[in-house]
């Protein structure tokens, strides 16, 4: 049985499908030395970096906002255990990405595919609500709460596939590297996953006659 | 091309993720295909929905909690290295100290083993020369082995009584001639009677 969870490397492991193109230094390189210097206070600039990246991915591959926090958590750690064995000059944010989707998958192997529901949805966007107008804050609960169940009629390889490629706005090439997948995976992934949006929001449309909320 | 090979391929050219030729013969098929530029529509409308998604409901109180809770973490799981190697003298002055104290002590109680190599020792010659006798004197040299001149770091062990033997030196009329013979005593061996019987 195919958990749509193929294909994914350990962030230890080399990558052999895809060479990883090195770059110039750059400042998450400094950070990442001085870290690697002993100055373990430096970790704390580099999660500031990366941090609310790595929290968006988890709650959308996820699905439930406790549960994306403790993969954060869980996410930086491991970044910490082997920042020695990451290389200088490779993008940090593909390998940091490529453990955020290795510990959600890990999450949801053992948690199980466990999606929140619509009314557990709906009480986290009211409890978390951010904005001032009541208004406002209910409409954004509303289109979270759409936007998760968009996601979850997919599959974990291709929500990861389509979070990294049109949300995150990764290239094919960069979601392929941060996944440990060929290109031509990616596309496959994605391309099922965009057609699966599309007919949920084609009964979207059907449900609320006139425009997406 | 056929309507249902377009729409397969639809998801990806409505993000750019085809190549340029195949893009080209779609976008050429959509200008005359009404259902498949209706499906391609739809299309665009829900990736521009997908990607007007709402940021994730995460601010400041969460970032701050999450760096809190990892490097708390941090702090307690490796705390060696949240002291860096420099700024542990004392440790390092504790461990050279201690380092040299033993090297010093080793050196001393060496130095306290060695004993200096003996002088070598003439034998000491008993003469069995009977008196008036004209024969040349036979002198019983007092049990001695032969050792390396090493000096011996402790005393040698005496020599058990398997390894003594008792030299015999004879003297000929010819004074540079000297016959010395070495002799080890041994016990009789046993009759097979007492082997027997040992009692």
């Amino acid at each position: 049985m195919s958990t749509g969870m193929e294909g994914v490397l350990m962030e230890g492991e080399a990558l052999t499908l895809l060479e990883t193109p090195k770059t110039e230094p750059g400042p998450v390189d400094a950070v990442i030395l001085r870290v690697l210097g002993g100055e373990q206070e430096a970790f704390e600039d580099l999660m500031a970096l990366t941090e609310m990246k790595v929290l968006a991915v988890a709650w959308c591959i996820l699905g439930d906002r406790d549960q994306a926090r403790d993969a954060a958590q869980e996410v930086f750690l491991r970044i910490f255990r082997s920042l020695n064995k990451f290389r200088i000059g490779e993008s940090f944010q593909a390998w940091t990405y490529r453990i955020t989707v290795n510990v959600c998958y890990d999450q949801i192997r053992k948690r199980g595919p466990v999606m929140a529901s619509l009314a557990a949805l709906e009480a986290q966007g009211h409890a978390h609500g951010s904005t001032n107008s009541a208004d406002e804050a209910m409409l954004l609960d509303q289109r979270r709460v759409l936007f998760r169940q968009a996601l979850a009629s997919l599959t974990p390889a291709e929500r990861s596939a389509l979070v990294l490629r049109d949300i995150e706005g990764l290239s094919t090439q960069e979601a392929a590297r941060a996944l440990g997948i060929r290109p031509a995976t990616v596309r496959s992934q994605i391309s099922a996953a965009r057609a699966k949006v599309q007919v949920f929001c084609a009964r979207l449309l059907r449900r609320t006659p006139g425009d997406l909320p | 091309m056929k309507p249902q090979h377009v729409l397969d391929q639809l998801p990806l050219w409505v993000e750019g993720d085809l190549p340029d030729r195949e893009s080209d013969s779609i976008q050429d098929h959509l200008t005359a295909c009404e259902s498949c530029s209706a499906a391609a529509q739809a299309l665009r409308a829900s990736q521009a929905w997908l990607r007007s998604a709402p940021p994730a409901p995460f601010d400041d109180v969460d970032r701050s909690r999450l760096r809190r809770e990892v490097m708390a973490w941090i702090r307690v799981a490796t705390p060696k290295a949240a002291t860096p190697f420099r700024t542990r003298p004392l440790f390092l002055t504790t461990a050279a100290s201690a380092l040299f104290f033993l090297a010093t002590s080793l050196y001393l109680r060496r130095s306290k083993g060695v004993v200096p190599p003996e002088p070598p020792a003439r034998p000491s010659v008993a003469s069995l020369k009977p008196p008036n006798s004209p024969r040349p004197a036979i002198q019983v040299v007092a049990p001695q082995l032969a050792r390396p001149s090493r000096p011996a770091r402790k005393a040698d062990p005496p020599a058990s009584a398997e390894s003594t033997f008792t030299r015999l030196e004879f003297q000929t009329s010819n004074p540079q001639i000297r016959i010395i013979w070495l002799a080890r005593a041994q016990a009789p061996p046993r009759s097979p009677a007492d082997s027997a019987n040992p009692i």
